[in-house]
């Protein structure tokens, strides 16, 4: 987290703690002030995870929404930023089995994902290191869409939230070695997806 | 230690996550192993990856926006909550009649043991012979009883 915030994790559950004592308290300015705290972590880890940037935004609103309704029964017993994307993640593999129920009925699906990436490389055609960048980014994204949800979510939230073991263990509910395990699992299957990737260019 | 643990660790080390001890096992296995030294390279070629992937940017206004709905949800609860109560006080009185009503209907169906104890004491109603009482509209259980018990 403090890649996030560059505030120390005492300092950020104090912050915490007050904002949930004025929420209870039926402050709105303090919701409103935790949303604004943590909209882009949940937006982004939403988005890691789904691959596509639609729906986003109704994703993160409905993730916001449980947080209010669920904030009175919050017991401590995590941290909030650990219990929001608790959330987050759940509200995310929901969506992923839903859209693989859809995609899966669907007759003649073609990849929107794949699809919607090919548009952002057309659109991003210029200067070449842009265009290198772009590729890089395409080429990562369909790695981990690759990768299995409980694998994705893990990788994202330590390489890309900048969350230690002990946190992702919290949000996940899981312990701290498993989550060991599974990151190490994930880089394993991102190195051979991406291998000829990176012979290439090294 | 087998390679894979070497591996596990290695992951671990690249995270930070390991202590002061382990770490300096690992580094000098790294001295020595130039896989392990090529694979932490390529982590960090994918981790740098992972964090170059895109932000996305939610729009300007959406923790108003977040509000508004947080607000409506909370007006469609309070008007749902008194419905519900009322659904819930309806069903638990529903269900309060229906117990009272049985218990009600065990309680004054006719005893067995009066109209054995009638017909001891040679209280029976004329006209109760079996035959009589298939010349009746009606018949009750008592009347079948006390029959049979005069047969």
């Amino acid at each position: 987290m403090e890649r996030l915030s560059g505030k120390s994790n005492v300092t950020q559950a104090r912050e915490d703690l007050r904002l949930i004592e004025a929420i209870k308290g039926g402050n709105e300015t303090a919701f409103a002030e935790l949303v604004r705290k943590y909209q882009r972590q949940v937006a982004n880890v939403i988005y890691l995870t789904l691959g596509l940037p639609d729906d986003v935004e109704d994703l993160t609103q409905e993730v916001f929404i449980r947080v209010h309704r669920s904030l009175p029964r919050f017991e401590y017993e995590a941290s909030l930023f650990a219990w929001i994307y608790r959330i987050a993640v759940n509200i995310s593999i929901d969506e992923l089995r839903r859209r693989k129920i859809k995609k899966t009925l669907s007759i003649d699906y073609f990849s929107e994902a794949v699809l919607h990436r090919e548009e952002k490389t057309r659109k991003s055609e210029g200067p070449s290191d842009h265009v290198l960048l772009e590729e890089k980014r395409v080429t990562i994204r369909e790695a981990i869409d690759k990768l299995s949800p409980a694998h994705r979510v893990a990788i994202v939230l330590r390489e890309y939230e900048g969350l230690s073991y002990g946190e992702i263990a919290e949000t996940l509910n899981i312990s701290p070695q498993a989550v060991k395990s599974r990151i190490f699992r994930a880089r394993e299957e991102l190195r051979k997806l991406l291998s000829n990737y990176f012979e290439e260019r090294t | 230690m087998n390679h894979r643990y070497y591996r596990q660790q290695l992951s671990a080390l690249h995270d930070g996550e390991l202590s002061s001890d382990e770490e300096s096992v690992m580094k000098d296995h790294l001295v020595r192993c130039e896989e392990c030294a090529a694979l932490l390279k390529t982590w960090r070629l994918i981790g740098s990856g992972v964090r170059s992937l895109e932000e996305i940017q939610l729009p300007a206004g959406f923790s108003r926006r977040v509000l508004e709905t947080v607000r409506e949800d909370e007006e469609e609860t309070s008007f749902w909550m008194p419905v519900e109560a009322l659904a819930r006080k309806t069903v638990f009185g529903l269900s309060l009649a229906v117990i009272v009503l049985v218990a009600f209907l065990l309680a004054t169906e006719p005893q067995q043991p009066v109209i054995m104890e009638s017909y001891l004491s040679g209280e029976v109603p004329e006209g109760n012979t079996p035959a009589s009482l298939l010349q009746r509209e009606s018949i009750s259980k008592n009347d079948i009883l006390l029959a049979v018990a005069q047969k």
